[in-house]
């Protein structure tokens, strides 16, 4: 009798247990939906980062870039592993390799969404010099992001890149002394 | 009783060993050290001293020795293997050190975890900044002035390659070798560095000490920085930056001779800008607690990169300003803002304008 009333106590006690468990997870949920934490916010600086070299070294095969990716992942209209592993091995075809820097990234800003998280940087294509040649600026412009956090970590879920356009000139640009 | 203790015992034992099982998934593997938010941010902190400590040459170069271990090593393919605090501290001297010398504009820093500390890379591009800037009057039309070009790419861009140590002290290179950018196979060179889940900490959230800045102060101040040029340049992604732009500051702040709200965001207006434009890029930021608040540094190029049509002819893009900016941040109910800033023009050289500390 005294056992069964333990038991019926310690039955309470798992319940009470799997109900703060499960209210935990459910927080924990609510957090990653509408914020990052600091982890996050640097596993997806990290994510960013590899961009340059994967694009520039056409590692395995362009595989190495197709897996930044998530699996439905896309770039521009490229969509899929094989597809953005393509794209990468024909990227610069003639120009490439373990040593190759290009993509050049900089400003990079990343924010909490309700699915995951977005971001952007800038991109400075470069010709970096070789053998002795002078380097010059190719082409510039910015990345929008949405990233996913998969089993294997965050990865992009999309990319686009939106080359630089300067707008049209205010008939106001250029101001009084006065009002400065 | 006895059955309640022991089932008890068994709960706490199996909440044990959930936590493991936590612990290994959000770790690095076994035999890899589990670095938090604030080892990637003080390793990566290290790095963008680098570039401010071997342009600035500061305290005759050993601050640039001292990002090194005792016995560390640097290596280029100019000078070979540079070794110890006496070698490093001569690479930081030379005539064209000084406070105000802009070169090394690093990006793309990637970290890997390894058994007894990390292994990271960059990649650098070195810019030359015109000395003698043409005048433009003292109240120039902002978009007149696109493409006028005031400094140059040097020869010199590639990759480095670190082994990084945790020191009592906190992170430092053991090892940084230059690899100059080269197309083709690289027998030297191995693939991509592994990406590890980063490990969970207190002081993600809360300082380690008081006064100090949490990782999450740290990632935020980075975001604010980085922000600039989306801000100012598109408002990110919009057609008016002025308030995107002025949204930085903090309601009394100062940048040049414009203060507050209103002025700032009619700063922002009158710069050159467009929804898909890009010209201010910021790199190798600094930030350090200060006073309960916080400073920061970092360096500045203002790039005219060529459009689809130029780029299509080869047109190659140009650079129109360089230097760096001194920051000072203050932490609002709505987050980090910048409260001051001011831009120092790269001048190389000494020059008795700023102190060797330009930061505070």
């Amino acid at each position: 009798m005294r056992n069964v009333r333990a038991n019926v106590t310690l039955a309470v006690v798992a319940m009470a247990i799997t109900i703060g468990a499960a209210s935990l997870v459910r927080a924990q949920q609510k957090v990653t939906g509408g914020t990052l934490t600091a982890a996050d916010y640097i596993e997806i600086q990290q994510l960013v980062a590899r961009y340059g070299y994967a694009v520039d070294t056409h590692a395995d095969n362009g595989y190495a870039y197709a897996d930044l990716f998530s699996a439905d992942g896309t770039f521009g209209n490229t969509k899929g592993r094989e597809a953005l592993a393509e794209l990468a091995r024909s990227t610069q075809k003639e120009r490439g390799g373990p040593s190759y820097t290009r993509h050049y990234l900089t400003n990079v800003i990343i924010y909490p969404t309700p699915e995951g998280a977005r971001g952007n940087q800038y991109l400075m294509a470069l010709d970096v010099s070789e053998a002795g040649k002078s380097s010059s600026i190719v082409h510039g412009g910015r990345y929008d992001d949405l990233y996913v956090k998969t089993a294997a970590g965050w990865r992009f879920k999309s990319r686009v890149y939106q080359q630089a356009k300067i707008g049209v000139p205010p008939p106001t640009a250029k101001l009084p002394p006065s009002s400065r | 009783m006895k059955s309640l203790l022991a089932s008890a015992l068994i709960v706490g034992l199996s909440a044990l060993g959930v936590a493991k099982a936590q612990q290994t998934r959000t770790g690095a593997p076994a035999g890899v050290m589990a670095l938090t938010a604030m080892d990637y941010i003080q390793i990566k902190q290290l790095v963008n001293r680098y570039a401010f400590a071997l342009d600035t040459g500061s305290r005759n170069g050993y601050d640039y020795a001292d990002l090194f271990l005792r016995d560390g090593v640097f290596e280029n393919n100019t000078r070979g293997r540079v070794r110890g605090r006496d070698q490093l501290a001569t690479l930081a001297r030379g005539d064209e050190k000084g406070p105000l010398n802009v070169v090394h504009y690093i990006m793309n820093h990637i970290i890997e975890p390894t058994a007894d500390g990390a292994v990271g890379r960059q990649y650098l591009i070195n810019i030359s900044h015109d000395q003698s800037i043409p005048s433009v009057g003292p109240n120039p039309n902002q978009w007149d002035l696109v493409g006028q070009k005031r400094g140059s790419l040097d020869t010199d861009g590639g990759h480095y390659e670190d082994v990084y140590t945790k020191t009592p002290e906190g992170w430092r290179f053991r090892s940084r070798k230059f690899v100059p950018s080269k197309s083709g196979p690289d027998p030297a060179r191995t693939g991509m560095l592994k990406m590890y889940p980063v490990k969970p900490d207190p002081t993600d959230t809360v300082p380690a000490v008081p006064g100090g800045l949490s990782a999450m102060d740290y990632i935020e101040i980075e975001r604010l920085v980085a922000s600039y040029g989306h801000a100012l340049d598109n408002g990110y992604g919009t057609t008016d930056n002025g308030e995107a732009y002025a949204g930085l500051y903090t309601s009394d702040a100062t940048f040049g001779q414009s203060t507050g709200y209103a002025q700032l965001a009619a700063l922002g207006r009158e710069q050159p800008q467009g929804s898909l434009y890009v010209r201010h890029y910021l790199t190798n930021h600094v930030i350090e607690p200060f006073a309960g608040q916080a400073i920061g540094k970092q360096y500045l190029v203002v790039v005219d990169v060529p459009e689809p049509e130029a780029r299509a002819k080869g047109t190659p893009g140009s650079v129109f300003l360089g230097g760096h900016y001194e920051d000072v941040y203050q932490k609002t109910s709505d987050g980090w803002r910048i409260r001051t800033r001011r831009l120092f023009r790269a001048v190389a050289g000494p020059t008795g304008s700023t102190s060797t500390q330009p930061a505070r």
